[in-house]
């Protein structure tokens, strides 16, 4: 599920699994919402219930095309499980970690 | 003529295109053009909805439909189209030129084809579910015969014996989840006497894995013959990575170098799980940090180091024990190896089967295994 929250913010829901066979579902939840003024793109985790290497290879690959498009990524509601595992992977350096959605909102709104 | 039928449907339906396939094969007079003209209905053609709500033989000249299908048989020549329509679905139109004749097709020839059709539809259905398992049928052996040699492959380079070190003992255990995981383990006995260790994990399965997981291992083996520490050859291998992956694969990689004599572990990590030393009952996570391989060009990693004392032991691991879960979906989770870990006793049974057996045990007997396991030990007496 997406929401653009305004031009430059929009949140994707992340709900069940991340693994190899989300590809389709999360690069099409992503074209949903890259708006040529995106600037944020929210992922909320707080409904994830796994995610393997191949998921973390997905997220990758988002980082990676939001990057190019100079879009920031920030991801919520991490369990400590997975918030450790963006850590191990440097990952939490490239995608920026929030509590929840409501902090990385409020982020967003003072980068306006 | 419905074996040919059967192709176009089938051929169709195996693209998983949501498009109805017709075709012309008439006895009568030939249509301009191409004798047998093939029309990819889109499913959101009003000529779909039509014909669902009235499944009989149309004359397509009394059609008003704004509809590109229409458009397309009325160019080819058509008169009438017979509609397959089974169980709510149009799979297909039988569709007719003129008459060699020249007269209209009359009453008794429209019953006629009326009549073909309700007994065709639903025979063309069944054989087209026929055909499309067949396919599925040799589309699973292909995969099964690319799985076969992706593990001949891998299982090729997976070390035969463990490293006869004296005063150490060392054990690996490799499950892959499926017939070709994307776990692999490694070790190579360096020039100087020192032991080179590795434990990773490619982000795939299958072939590609395989192929991903034997470069890998062979741009290691080579930058530790021309490097002495374990962050400058992680270093190098990524940077030579980098080129060679896609963008949506990457290696986690943890690259330790093992000092027999005196027990110094030097280590650096590619965003592998963490090892776990085992002094007496404590247990210590061997932290380190890092980018998995093939992401980013000239990523620096941080190598840290440690001492395996007399009787102390480590446990390198990969996320697929760590994430092993329950049928109520919870996992088997670091805090829990930890304690195994810290718990067993060295002169016990071997922590390799003592970790898999608990593992087993919690992810309940049945339960498909999500990921590889990977679980290498050095034990230091």
């Amino acid at each position: 599920m997406t929401a653009n929250i305004n031009d430059h913010t929009s949140i994707i829901e992340i709900q069940g699994e991340i693994t190899a066979f989300a590809e389709t579902s999360l690069m099409d939840a992503y074209n949903k919402v890259n708006t040529p003024t995106l600037k944020r793109l929210i992922l909320n985790f707080s409904r994830l219930e796994y995610m393997n290497s191949s998921g973390i290879g997905l997220l990758i690959t988002l980082l990676i095309r939001a990057n190019r498009q100079g879009q920031k990524l920030y991801a919520t509601g991490l369990t400590e499980h997975y918030r450790h595992i963006f850590e191990l992977t440097r990952l939490n350096e490239a995608i920026h970690i929030f509590p929840d959605t409501e902090a990385a909102l409020a982020d967003a709104a003072l980068q306006n | 003529m419905i074996d040919r039928f059967l192709t176009w449907l089938h051929k169709s339906e195996r693209n998983n295109q949501p498009k109805t396939t017709s075709f012309l094969d008439i006895k009568g007079k030939k249509v301009r053009g191409d004798p047998s003209p093939r029309f990819e209905i889109q499913p959101d053609d009003p000529i779909v909805d039509y014909f669902l709500s009235r499944p009989l033989t149309t004359e397509i000249n009394q059609l008003d439909l704004d509809s590109p299908t229409l458009k397309a048989l009325r160019k080819a020549g058509i008169k009438v189209s017979v509609p397959l329509v089974s169980q709510g679905q149009l799979i297909g139109m039988l569709n007719l030129g003129p008459r060699l004749s020249e007269l209209d097709y009359s009453t008794n020839d429209r019953r006629l084809l009326d009549l073909l059709s309700s007994h065709v539809a639903p025979t063309l259905r069944v054989a087209q579910l026929v055909r499309q398992q067949q396919a599925e049928v040799v589309e699973r052996e292909r995969m099964e015969y690319e799985l076969r040699v992706a593990a001949l492959i891998q299982q090729r380079f997976l070390p035969k014996q463990m490293p006869n070190l004296p005063r150490w003992k060392i054990a690996a255990h490799y499950q892959p989840a499926h017939m070709v995981g994307g776990d692999f383990y490694d070790f190579q006995l360096l020039s100087d006497g020192r032991l080179a260790i590795v434990i990773g994990d490619v982000a795939d399965h299958g072939i590609p894995a395989a192929l991903l997981m034997v470069g890998t291992r062979a741009i290691l083996r080579d930058s530790s013959r021309l490097l002495d520490s374990p962050a400058a050859i992680l270093e190098r291998a990524n940077n030579l990575l980098i080129s060679e992956i896609p963008s949506s694969m990457f290696v986690t990689c943890l690259f330790a170098i093992l000092e027999p004599q005196g027990g110094r572990l030097l280590y650096a990590n590619a965003g592998q799980t963490l090892p776990i030393l085992r002094r007496d009952e404590q247990v210590d996570m061997l932290y380190a940090t890092g980018f998995p391989l093939g992401i980013m060009p000239d990523v620096h990693y941080e190598e840290k180091e440690t001492i395996i004392g007399s009787h102390q032991s480590v446990l390198f691991y990969s996320d697929g024990l760590v994430e092993a879960r329950n049928p109520g979906k919870v996992m088997f989770g670091e805090e829990r190896i930890k304690e195994i870990v810290s718990s067993h006793s060295d002169g016990r049974d071997d922590l390799i089967a003592t970790l898999l057996c608990e593992m087993n045990e919690y992810t309940g007997l049945g339960t498909e295994q999500e990921d590889d396991v990977t679980l290498v030990t050095l034990q230091h007496s």
